[in-house]
């Protein structure tokens, strides 16, 4: 029956109602005949019966009295009947005793063995009748009724019925074709209106309404329902073209990808950064002009959204055609249609060339020592944490040796710098060759140069090490045409067993160092805890610390000033914490804040620092000090940060100070953002929400990528003083902090300059264009009493 | 075939045939009377008895004469007409007939016809005779035709007696003689 379905409309109207109208009068019909049949059979039978009863009785004297003339002109009477065929008697032997046929042809004999009393309708009536007298059996008649004529009745009727059904049947036509008219053509209206509006995509047709019932309601609701696709149709472009304008417009590439992941909108933006102009091409193809280092990550990260939905920022370099390699990222997420189904992927993509470049160029400036080529503090404090890390997890030693050369300084003044440098150069090539490739060897400073060995099986090994060391930095070296003996001391340390965390072994180390030193030069020293606890009083300094928290009176905050570069205007204080423990002398922040940091009392000191200089600032601004837009920097420790009370504790403060929110701003350093970068992004959020601004500090010493750094919700670089430090003497320190400063505007943050000594740093700072600066050349941390003064002071322009 | 065979089979067999022959013509006599005899216990079936001949206690069948039926008739005893055993009567004279149902009389030819048809007036009684020439006397007469039984009816004489047949019997009746109109 699968074809059914696929018949016309007018056709199964026509169909059904003629084969409605047959059916019903064929049934009608043979009910009626079969119904007749057996009336008619019923009232033959009992007519016949009784006439059997009739002839039966009217038989009795004839055949007690063997009257067989008499008997057969009995049957003959039967003839009045023209049905009946034969009829015959028989004597109460069963014999027959007379008989009479009523045709001349086919003529049958009397059945034998008649039955008492029966009736069978078959082809024929057969009727047994007994003859009784006086309630006693003395015969049986016989009877054959032909039914032809039943026959010929029925013949006659179906011819009838055959007619009738001829002439329902036009009826029936006529009828329903009246009727597919009034149904079919307003169907047919609205079809042929679908149709031209899908043909002409025009939306103002409107299908005719000939009719006023239900199909009449149904072509009204039809052209409501066109009205309403007509505006939706509209908006739809309007939209779609508010979108496409937006989309050329925009400053980055967007794409639309489909499930088959064949690219199905792409932006004129996309084009130019891809360089790919053929149009729809495939994301296997695009992505496949990803560079090796970034391409598995990206198809990961690809296909996480593809199964998981997981949207996806990725970092990437593309190589173009001329070999060179444009940096972007990639931010994709699924696209849902109105109900809710995933049909293909939408994302943006962001040049970040020029910021990339900057980021790499500022990395191997910030990393590397340019003159020895060898890692440079940072990088090697990132080392000695990473190996630190990995010890820790695989349960290897480490050791960590620490250099300094003997007669560094001597040979600098009398032979010169460049000598110097020769020196240096000559002292790392040396270095390098006594140690395996998987270990680090750095400068950290001017003559100080680290050797970090991984995975050492013992003391003796590094034992060993050590006096290879010393014997090839012992061997002679021209310099100027001068035979030159130079000597290191060397401290080591090894962890985990003197130490598990970086601080802890460099001091250890460098401790280790001064013991060399001390034990006459060139030789090594081991560190031994005693050494450590002597000089860093470790514990002393840890439980001053907790009495002055107690009492709060030890710890005074100084401010540094902020000024802006271009007018000297005071812009704002960084916050700075000083301590003078109870009858001793000031104890330097670098001593005390590693150790209140590790022992998490970094926590109740900041909070402190943080209510006093709110309170602080907001009685300077009571007394009109105070600019509006000046604000006070105030410094977060790691573990005030991941503190999950933090937020809380702010608001508190900021309600019991009564200081507004806009003069606050928080400093974070860059390492600490880099430990849990998402957690982190959530913190800056919530503080950023409630309107403080979001500084980082030290920048350039952690690694942030890009990618975190445009995510962050920041508003201010500082710029290390370890950069500014050493303008102008040092220019890969001055290319780094150009680069920062560069990156940042690109950012839209704006740059604070910490450690400006110098005018020559300050002109640096300024002809980069670098907004706010501090520094002892600006003025010296002081306390808020200063402060106050301080902001009165008149200020040129300069 | 052997010859002995014919002579040994052949006598036997001519007195076999013999003798069946004559008993063949006693048997016809004698079924004739039983045929006769059974008709009579048939015929009463066919006759409207008025209600009060009903009442009596027996059917009574009564020969006046001689028993022309051979004894043939003792075989109705035991047998009932409208529930009532039927009794074999001989009587002598008419008189003694008044309680029959059915009388046959054996000798028509002396029975006065004015006589008999005052006394049927008086008494429904159903006459029975032989020989189609007496039926002024029977109002049922069996009569010999093509070697059967027939019977004819005298419906006057029956109706004069206040007795009426059923259509069937007269239908089988070979001859009715009816009253003038």
């Amino acid at each position: 029956m699968s074809w059914l379905p696929q018949l016309h409309l007018r056709t199964k109207l026509v169909g059904s109602i003629v084969l409605t109208s047959v059916i019903a009068v064929l049934a009608t019909s043979f009910a009626f005949v079969q119904y007749d049949r057996n009336q008619e059979t019923a009232t033959v039978s009992e007519d016949m019966k009784m006439l059997a009863s009739i002839i039966a009785n009217r038989s009795t004297a004839a055949l007690i009295f063997g009257d067989a003339r008499q008997a057969e002109s009995n049957l003959k009477a039967l003839g009045e009947n023209p049905n009946v065929v034969m009829a015959c008697i028989y004597d109460s032997g069963n014999d027959v005793f007379s008989y009479h046929h009523f045709t001349h042809l086919d003529q049958q004999p009397c059945p034998k063995n008649p039955k008492q009393s029966a009736l069978t309708i078959g082809d024929s009536i057969e009727i047994y009748e007994p003859i009784e007298l006086d309630n006693l059996l003395i015969g049986t008649l016989y009877m054959n009724v032909s039914l032809d004529w039943l026959s010929k009745r029925w013949r006659e009727q179906i011819t009838y019925i055959f007619y009738v059904v001829f002439m329902v049947l036009v009826a029936a036509i006529i009828v329903a074709k009246y009727l597919q008219m009034l149904l079919v053509r307003p169907i047919q209206q609205i079809a042929s209106t679908a149709r031209n509006i899908t043909e002409q995509k025009d939306y103002s047709l409107r299908a005719k309404k000939g009719v006023k019932d239900e199909l009449g309601d149904m072509v009204d609701v039809f052209n409501t329902m066109l009205s309403k696709i007509e505006e939706e149709t509209e908006s739809l472009y309007s939209s779609e073209e508010k979108f496409r304008q937006l989309s050329s417009l925009a400053p980055v590439g967007i794409f639309q990808i489909n499930l088959e992941n064949q690219i199905t909108y792409v932006n004129n933006r996309w084009v130019e950064i891809t360089g790919i102009n053929q149009p729809l091409v495939n994301l296997e193809h695009w992505l496949g002009r990803i560079r090796m280092g970034d391409r598995r990550r990206t198809l990961k990260a690809w296909s996480e959204l593809a199964q998981d939905h997981k949207p996806f920022v990725v970092e990437v370099g593309f190589e173009q055609e001329d070999n060179t390699i444009t940096w972007s990222i990639i931010e994709a997420s699924v696209l849902y249609d109105s109900k809710g189904v995933i049909y293909g992927y939408m994302g943006a993509l962001s040049d970040i060339t020029d910021l990339k470049n900057a980021q790499l160029q500022m990395e191997n400036l910030a990393f590397y020592d340019p003159l020895t080529g060898l890692s440079n503090r940072r990088l090697f404090k990132d080392r000695l944490s990473k190996a630190v890390a990995e010890s820790k997890r695989r349960g290897t030693f480490i050791a960590l040796l620490f250099l300094d050369l003997d007669q560094f300084k001597r040979i600098n003044d009398s032979l010169g710098h460049d000598a110097g440098d020769q020196l240096l150069v000559e002292v790392a090539r040396r270095l390098q060759e006594c140690i395996r490739e998987s270990d680090t060897v750095s400068r950290i400073g001017g003559d100080e140069f680290t050797v970090l060995l991984t995975d050492i099986d013992s003391s003796h090994g590094v034992h060993h090490i050590a006096e290879k060391i010393l014997q090839s930095l012992g061997k002679p070296i021209f310099l100027n045409n001068q035979e030159i003996i130079n000597t290191a001391s060397i401290g080591i340390t090894l962890a985990p067993s003197d130490g598990d965390d970086d601080i802890t072994l460099m001091r250890n180390a460098d401790l280790a160092m001064y013991q060399a030193k001390a034990n006459g030069r060139n030789n090594f020293q081991f560190f031994s805890e005693e050494m450590n606890k002597e000089m860093m009083g470790y514990l002393k300094i840890e439980k001053d610390l907790r009495t002055s928290i107690d009492s709060e009176n030890d710890f005074i905050i100084y401010y540094q000033p902020k000024i802006d570069l271009i007018n000297n205007r005071f812009v704002g204080a960084e916050a700075l914490i000083r301590w003078i423990p109870d009858g001793k002398n000031m104890i330097s922040p670098d001593r005390f804040i590693p150790i209140a940091e590790e022992s998490g009392l970094i926590v109740p000191i900041g909070k402190w620092v943080l209510r006093k200089a709110c309170m602080q600032v907001k009685q300077l601004m009571d007394l009109g000090v105070w600019p509006s837009d000046a604000k006070v920097a105030v410094n977060l420790s790691a573990r005030q940060f991941s503190d999950p009370n933090l937020v809380a504790n702010i608001q508190e403060t900021l309600e019991i100070t009564g200081c507004p929110v806009s003069i606050l701003e928080l400093e974070i350093t860059e390492s600490t953002l880099m430990d849990n970068v998402e957690t982190a992004i959530l913190t800056m959020r919530q503080i950023k929400e409630m309107g403080i601004s979001i500084a980082i500090d030290d920048f350039g010493t952690g690694y942030s990528s890009l990618s975190y750094l445009k995510r962050f919700p920041i508003d201010i670089l500082k710029v290390d003083r370890s950069f500014v430090m050493d303008i102008p003497s040092d220019l890969n320190d001055m290319a780094i902090t150009a680069a920062v400063i560069a990156m940042a505007h690109k950012l839209n943050l704006r740059v604070v300059a910490e450690g400006i000594e110098t005018t020559e740093q300050l002109d640096f700072l300024r002809s980069n264009r670098c907004e706010y600066g501090q520094g002892f050349l600006i003025a010296r941390p002081m306390p808020a009493s200063d402060l106050e003064d301080y902001i009165q002071l008149p200020r040129k322009v300069s | 075939m052997a010859k002995g065979w014919q002579v040994k089979w052949f006598l036997p067999l001519m007195i076999v045939l013999f003798a069946s022959l004559q008993a063949t013509v006693v048997h016809a006599e004698l079924k004739t009377h039983q045929i006769k005899a059974a008709y009579l216990y048939q015929i009463s079936k066919f006759v409207f008895w008025p209600e009060q001949r009903k009442q009596a206690e027996f059917f009574r069948v009564c020969q006046l004469g001689k028993d022309r039926y051979e004894g043939t008739l003792q075989k109705m005893t035991g047998r009932t007409v409208f529930n009532k055993p039927v009794l074999i009567q001989n009587i002598q004279n008419l008189q003694q007939a008044s309680d029959c149902h059915l009388l046959i009389i054996s000798s028509p030819k002396k029975m006065d016809k004015k006589t008999l048809r005052d006394w049927l007036a008086a008494n429904q009684v159903l006459t029975v005779v032989d020989g189609a020439t007496n039926s002024n006397v029977g109002m049922v007469a069996f009569v010999l035709e093509n070697q059967r039984v027939r019977l004819h009816i005298n419906l006057d004489l029956a109706e004069h007696s206040g007795l009426a047949f059923a259509a069937n019997l007269l239908e089988v009746a070979s001859h009715i003689e009816r009253g003038k109109p």
